[in-house]
């Protein structure tokens, strides 16, 4: 059986602990550390807010950005018809 | 963005018959994601080429697709096979799977030898996204922190933090396990949260 993790060990564990994917017993010995530790209870403050920090980022270039649907759709059918340029697919 | 995407069931069909709503509604639907993936292997130079070569591939490859995932996550892999390649061919010095075994994460271990805090976090004057990103500098900071992440890092990162994509998913889009998909993902945020913490113990 495994004694408490040590802040090393928190550190390594908690971008599985944010992701849900930590066993039972690893998730309540990971929050027994958390209780006793202000330094890594800050770590792992830290580590979600970097995470939600970098989802912010992503929206904020989506919003941004404006891709010509159409444009594009044109240029891959171009593209598609010139190597291989079988004549008569239309036909019926 | 992609709102009412039909099924794949229903689209597979239609982009087998060239059916022009079809491309129009995948299009829409996955080119800003291809991009973004794209991006995060080969850079932002020729992002949209890799992308635009991965529809190609994709819908030649098309009638072949054996529906054993998902039409975005298929794509999404030919997006990554695609991206990797042109990196192979762009620099080949660059080795991919150095992006996997890369150990320099954290330089000087911030822990004691009994794996306790020796330099411990410092407080950062910030408690949600928009406080840390009212200053331009860290902003700046943690661009160049995205930017120097090794390729892998960055498209599981991209994928997971940034375009929210389930961890199998991403594992089945980079070709990766599901431990060294983790590993990857553990790595690249811990490398941004590095950069941001630098920026509060200056």
């Amino acid at each position: 059986m495994k004694m408490m993790p040590s802040c090393r060990e928190i550190t390594e564990q908690a971008s599985d602990y944010l992701d849900q994917n930590l066993s039972p017993w690893e998730r309540a010995a990971f929050r027994m550390h958390l209780l006793m530790c202000v330094y890594c209870r800050r770590h792992v403050k830290h580590l979600g807010l970097t995470v939600s920090t970098l989802g912010k980022i992503a929206a904020e270039e989506d919003a941004r950005k404006n891709d010509d649907i159409q444009q594009i759709v044109e240029l891959i059918k171009q593209q598609l018809d010139k190597p291989t340029e079988q004549k008569g697919e239309e036909c019926r | 963005m992609n709102q009412q995407l039909p099924s794949d069931d229903e689209l597979i069909p239609r982009l087998l018959a060239h059916d022009d709503a079809a491309y129009a509604q995948v299009v829409s639907a996955y080119h800003g994601l291809m991009v973004h993936l794209a991006r995060a292997i080969v850079g932002p130079a020729i992002a949209d080429e890799v992308a635009q070569e991965a529809w190609l591939a994709v819908l030649r490859a098309l009638p072949r697709f054996e529906r054993r995932s998902s039409l975005k996550t298929w794509i999404l892999r030919i997006v990554s096979n695609t991206a990797k390649t042109r990196l192979r061919h762009e620099s080949r010095t660059v080795n991919l799977e150095d992006a996997l075994g890369d150990q320099a994460s954290i330089d000087p271990s911030p822990f004691n030898a009994a794996g306790r805090w020796a330099s411990p976090p410092a407080v950062w004057h910030a408690d949600t996204p928009d406080d840390l990103l009212t200053s331009q500098e860290l902003r700046a900071c943690i661009d160049a922190s995205l930017s120097a992440l090794p390729p892998m890092q960055r498209a599981a990162l991209t994928l997971r933090d940034m375009q929210g994509l389930d961890m199998e998913s991403i594992c089945k889009v980079l070709e990766v396990s599901e431990s060294n998909g983790r590993v990857l993902l553990h790595r690249a945020r811990n490398r941004i949260q590095a950069a941001i913490e630098e920026f509060y113990q200056r």
